[in-house]
């Protein structure tokens, strides 16, 4: 069992596009990140939501980070740079944080009764702050960015 | 009058609150210059960040694409 990729998860986005019309609003603040540890094996084919297979288990939380995670703030959905569709928020910072072995985000639509899910970010290592300020810093190219004209 | 990354964020967040009340054709273009405008400011000075090396952004990017 192991986070080995990053990835944006197939039903929810289709769901998105087709005639179910999930209502995500990606300019919206009300999108969190949850924190996982590396016994979570995400398949961006099939898992759906934070609460359900995989995402029941596994949680990483701890003080100053609840369970379900942080709110994204300032986000934006915008063309960046020309013909890619971006996703981007400002940097997720909490002071004072405890929590041990943070290995991936997982993103999701709080606002949604099915908290569907948008996308796992995957650290790459795990993270462990003991009373320190925890920051995910999101590249120039935003949280996530689709070439939609390759 | 030059605008603040800080400036164009509430101007984008006030143009969104707009056209989620009221869907007006008027609000929906402020909104889409409003986020725009913000977007592109933001984008810009990650940009200069991660070229930094004594920046946090500068000194550690990992760009993480689909698949890693």
């Amino acid at each position: 069992m192991a986070v080995t990729a990053s990835g944006l998860f197939l039903p929810t986005w289709i769901d998105i596009l087709d005639v179910t019309q999930l209502a995500v609003d990606l300019d919206a603040e009300t999108h969190r990140i949850a924190l996982f540890d590396n016994t979570i094996t995400p398949n961006f084919s099939t898992d759906t939501a934070y609460g359900v297979i995989p995402y029941n288990a596994g949680e990483v939380t701890g003080t100053n980070w609840p369970a379900g995670g942080v709110l994204l703030t300032t986000t934006t959905v915008s063309e960046s740079p020309a013909g890619t569709l971006m996703f981007d928020a400002a940097d997720v910072s909490v002071a004072s944080a405890t929590f041990t072995g943070a290995r991936a985000g997982l993103i999701y639509a709080d606002a949604l009764v099915g908290n569907n899910a948008l996308l796992l970010v995957n650290f790459g290592s795990d993270y462990s702050p003991n009373n320190g300020t925890f920051t995910i810093q999101w590249a120039a190219a935003g949280v996530f960015a689709l070439d939609l004209t390759p | 009058m030059d605008q603040t990354l800080e400036d164009l964020e509430q101007a984008y967040r006030e143009a969104y609150d707009a056209y989620a009340e009221d869907r007006t054709p008027e609000n929906r273009e402020t909104y889409k210059e409003a986020k725009r405008a913000f977007s592109d400011a933001r984008t810009y000075k990650k940009q200069l960040e991660e070229l930094d090396p004594d920046h946090p952004r500068g000194r550690s990017v990992v760009l993480i694409e689909n698949g890693e």
